[in-house]
C-alpha cells in the first residue's frame, strides 16, 4: 500500500485510521471493455472523484465494483489502487483501476429452480451485453412434473448507466409460452403471449421496487378430465388477454428466508379488459413482520389477502385467475386449494381469500456444535387461520402444528410439518398429519 | 324363504327401476354458439339435427347460446358441436353420440326391428359423413365461400389477432377431417357427385316407405332428423357459392319431406323463405 510512503508524516498519530488520510483521485481506468460501450461505464467513476480521504476510496471502490457487476457486462472484475504517476498527477493523487473479464458471447445454464410448492428444470441460454450497453437477450425453458411448463424468450436493457443510476430503471421485453395445470380442479391453461415491463425504485422516504407490465396473451383454458362439472367446463377455450399489472414491494429484512428483522410488503394489482374479451382486476397483497426475540427465536407474523372483482365489461371472471386457499404455502394441514368453495365434489377458486400465519422460528438444539450446518435449519412452530369468499371470522379454517424448515440457496424454503387443522368446513380437503412444502413465498 | 323371495323380487324390478332411474333430467341444455353470427354450414347443420331429433322423440331442453360450445364440447368426430348438457356433469358432443345416447336413455326406436334400427345406423353415419364432409369443403375449401363467408365469420367470433389463429386452426382442423376420408383433392363437381348419389340413396328410401309418409315408417325416426338439420341448413344458409342447395333443390320429393317436418316441428318458420327461392327461379 502505498500511502505509508506519502502520508507517514501527516497520519503518524492515527496511523490506521485511514479515513485521517487524505486523497484525491486523479484517474479512474475501466479496462477489458471490448464490445462494451465507453459510455456505458462512464458512472463507474462518478463517486471515486468525490471521495478525499483514503477510507471513502476504498468503500467507493467496492462499491463501484459491485456496480460495474450489476452492468452485467463482466464475468468478474478486479480493483487496483495505486498512486498516479506522470506529468499531471497531484501531490496526493490516486488512480483506480478497475480491471474486468467481459462475458462471452453466450452462456447457457440447466439447473433446477424452486417455484411456488414445485420444483422445475430450467435450462437457459443468455446472449448478454449483445448492442454494447448491457442489452440481454435469453431463452428460457422449465420444466416440472406437477404444474408448469415454461418457455420465455426476453430481452432486456437496463439504464443503470444513466443519471438515473440510484433508480436502477430496466426495461424488458418477452415472448412467454407458459402452462400452469390446475389438478385439484381438473383443468389447465395455456397462456401464449408478449409482455412488456418497466421497473424501476424510488427513494423517496422509503425504498420501493416498483414494475409496471403490460401483458397482452391468448389464454386457453383445458380439461384434464372428462366428467368435470359444468361450472369448470363452461370457461374452456381461447380468450385475449390484454391487462396492466403494477407491482410495489418494500423490503427491509436482513435475509429473504430466515429473517430474524424487519418487514415486507408485497402488493399486486391487475387491471383486465384493455381490449381483449377477458375483463377483470385483480389485487394481492402479502405483508410479512418479523420480531427478534431472546435466545435465537424469531417471531413472524403473515398475511395475504387477494381480491378479484368484475369490471363493468366482465361477462364472466375467468376460472384462471381465482384463488386457491390452502395447502403448505398458504393454509397449512389442508390439501391445495382445499380450503375453499366446491362444486360438484370439485374445488374451484375463489373470488377472495385470505389467510395469516404466526410463527415461530427457533434455531435447532445444539446448533452451537454444528455452527455453520445449523444456520440453514430452524425448528418452526405456526398457526395458520384463513377463509375464502368471506371476510368474516365466522367459519373460518385453522390449523396449527410444528415441523422443520430448510433453507435452500438463498432462496427457497422447504418445510417439513406435522399440522393439526383445528376448523374446518365440510367441503374441505384436509391434511393431518405430515405435509411437504416448498416455495419461497410463506404465509 | 323371506329373503330369497325378496333376493329374486329385487333381481326382477332391477331392470325395471333402471329404465326409471334413467329418466330424462330436468336440466337438459342443448349449447351452441349464436346461429347467425358465429355458426358455419356444418355446425349449423348438426345443430339443427339434434335439436330437431330432440323434438321429435318429445324431451324437453332448454337452448343455450354459449361462444365457447366448441370448446367445451367432450370431442367428437366432424363439428364437435352441439353439445347436450345432461345434469351437472355429463355432456354429448355431435348428433350420432347424442342419438346413442336418448335411445341409451328412452326407448324412442322400439317400434322398428332390430335389422331396421341396424339399417337405420349405417344410413345415419353414412349420411352424416358424406353431407358434413360436403358442407366442410364447400365452407373451406372453395375459395369464394371460404374468403367471403367462412373465414370472416369465424374471425368475427374472437377478437384479433385470436380471430386469426382460429381461422387457421379451424382451416386446418377441416382439411384434416377431409384428408381422413380421402375427400381432400375433389373438386366441387365431385363433392356435389357424392351428394347426389348419398341423396338418391335418400329418395329410394323415402320411395320404399311412400305410404306411410316418412323415411323409416310411419314414424320420424333419427334419420329423418338428420336428413332435415342438412337440407335446412343448406338450403336457408346464404353462400356466395350456392351450388349445394341447387343440387339440393332437384330433389322436390326430399325437399317436401323436409317441408313437412318443418310443418310439424318449427311451425314452417326454417324452410318459409327457401319457397320464395324457388318460386323466384
Amino acid at each position: 500500500m502505498p500511502q505509508s510512503g506519502r502520508d507517514g508524516a501527516a497520519s503518524k498519530d492515527s496511523k490506521y485510521d485511514l479515513s485521517k488520510i487524505s486523497t484525491r483521485v486523479d484517474r479512474v481506468n475501466v479496462s477489458g471493455l471490448l464490445r462494451t460501450h465507453n459510455d456505458y461505464v462512464m458512472r463507474a467513476a462518478d463517486g471515486l472523484f468525490k471521495t478525499n480521504n483514503f477510507q471513502d476510496l476504498m468503500l467507493e471502490a467496492m462499491s463501484t465494483k459491485s456496480y460495474l457487476h450489476e452492468l452485467g457486462i463482466f464475468k468478474d472484475v478486479s480493483v487496483h489502487i495505486d498512486i498516479s504517476r506522470g506529468a499531471d498527477a497531484t501531490p496526493q493523487g490516486y488512480e483506480v483501476t478497475f480491471k474486468g473479464n467481459e462475458m462471452s458471447r453466450m452462456m447457457g445454464s440447466a439447473g433446477t429452480e424452486i417455484g411456488q410448492n414445485e420444483g422445475s428444470l430450467r435450462t437457459e441460454l443468455t446472449i448478454p451485453n449483445i448492442l454494447g450497453r448491457g442489452e440481454s437477450i435469453s431463452l428460457q425453458g422449465s420444466y416440472s412434473s406437477t404444474r408448469a411448463n415454461d418457455l420465455q424468450l426476453k430481452f432486456w436493457k437496463p439504464f443503470f448507466h444513466t443519471r438515473f443510476r440510484e433508480n436502477r430503471p430496466e426495461l424488458s421485453f418477452s415472448i412467454f409460452r407458459q402452462t400452469d395445470r390446475f389438478d385439484i380442479s381438473s383443468f389447465q391453461t395455456t397462456n401464449i403471449g408478449y409482455n412488456v415491463d418497466f421497473s424501476a425504485h424510488t427513494m423517496v422516504g422509503v425504498d420501493l421496487t416498483h414494475s409496471l407490465q403490460y401483458e397482452n396473451s391468448i389464454r386457453d383454458v383445458g380439461l384434464l378430465n372428462k366428467s368435470v362439472p359444468f361450472a369448470i367446463r363452461d370457461h374452456c377455450g381461447p380468450k385475449l388477454a390484454s391487462l396492466l399489472r403494477y407491482s410495489v414491494i418494500f423490503d427491509n429484512r436482513d435475509a429473504t428466508v430466515f429473517p430474524t428483522r424487519g418487514l415486507l410488503l408485497k402488493s399486486v394489482n391487475e387491471y383486465c379488459g384493455l381490449g381483449g374479451n377477458i375483463a377483470y382486476t385483480s389485487s394481492t397483497a402479502h405483508g410479512e413482520f418479523n420480531v427478534p426475540l431472546f435466545a435465537g427465536l424469531v417471531a413472524q407474523f403473515c398475511g395475504r389477502v387477494g381480491v378479484v372483482k368484475e369490471t363493468k365489461n366482465t361477462t364472466q371472471l375467468p376460472i384462471n385467475s381465482l384463488f386457491y386457499c390452502g395447502g403448505p404455502l398458504t393454509l397449512r394441514g389442508f390439501k391445495f386449494g382445499g380450503a375453499g368453495p366446491v362444486v360438484e365434489g370439485t374445488p374451484i377458486g375463489a373470488q377472495t381469500f385470505w389467510c395469516t400465519g404466526a410463527h415461530l422460528f427457533a434455531p435447532l438444539p445444539f446448533a452451537g456444535v454444528f455452527k455453520n450446518l445449523a444456520s440453514h435449519f430452524r425448528m418452526h412452530f405456526f398457526y395458520n387461520i384463513g377463509n375464502s369468499n368471506s371476510f368474516s371470522t365466522e367459519n373460518m379454517r385453522s390449523a396449527f402444528g410444528m415441523g422443520l424448515a430448510v433453507k435452500l440457496a438463498e432462496r427457497a424454503r422447504i418445510e417439513l410439518n406435522y399440522c393439526v387443522p383445528v376448523r374446518r368446513q365440510t367441503t374441505d380437503k384436509i391434511l393431518n398429519g405430515f405435509q411437504f412444502g416448498i416455495g419461497y413465498e410463506f404465509v | 324363504m323371506n329373503v330369497e323371495q325378496s333376493l329374486t323380487a329385487a333381481l326382477m324390478q332391477t331392470p325395471g327401476r333402471k329404465a326409471e332411474e334413467e329418466a330424462w333430467p330436468a336440466d337438459a341444455h342443448l349449447h351452441q354458439p349464436p346461429e347467425m353470427s358465429h355458426l358455419l354450414l356444418a355446425e349449423r347443420s348438426s345443430c339443427l339435427a339434434v335439436k330437431t331429433f330432440l323434438l321429435m322423440s318429445g324431451l324437453p331442453f332448454s337452448e343455450q347460446i354459449s361462444e365457447n360450445a366448441e370448446f367445451m364440447s367432450p370431442g367428437g368426430r366432424l363439428t364437435h358441436l352441439p353439445l347436450l348438457r345432461l345434469g351437472p356433469i355429463a355432456t354429448f358432443a355431435e348428433f350420432e353420440p347424442i342419438v346413442a345416447q336418448v335411445e341409451a336413455m328412452r326407448a324412442v326406436n322400439d317400434w322398428m326391428s332390430e335389422d331396421q334400427r341396424e339399417d337405420v345406423r349405417c344410413l345415419v353415419t353414412y349420411v352424416e359423413n358424406v353431407l358434413t364432409l360436403a358442407e366442410l369443403h364447400m365452407s373451406f375449401v372453395d375459395s369464394g365461400n371460404y374468403q367471403l363467408y367462412t373465414a370472416p365469420r369465424i374471425e368475427a367470433a374472437h377478437p384479433w389477432p385470436l380471430g386469426l389463429i382460429r381461422r387457421l386452426a379451424k382451416q386446418r382442423e377441416a382439411r384434416r377431417i377431409l384428408k381422413v376420408y380421402q375427400w381432400q383433392d375433389m373438386d366441387n363437381d365431385q363433392v356435389l357427385h357424392e351428394v347426389g348419389l348419398c341423396v338418391d340413396a335418400l329418395v329410394a328410401q323415402l320411395e320404399e316407405h311412400q305410404p306411410e309418409g316418412f323415411l323409416c315408417g310411419q314414424r320420424p325416426c333419427q334419420l329423418d332428423a338428420l336428413v332435415f338439420g342438412h337440407m335446412a341448413a343448406i338450403a336457408t344458409t346464404q353462400l356466395p357459392n350456392m351450388e349445394l342447395a341447387e343440387i339440393l333443390a332437384t330433389y322436390p320429393r326430399l325437399m317436401a319431406h323436409c317441408r313437412r317436418i318443418d310443418e310439424r316441428f318449427f311451425g314452417g318458420k326454417l324452410l318459409a323463405g327457401v319457397e320464395q327461392l324457388e318460386l323466384s327461379k
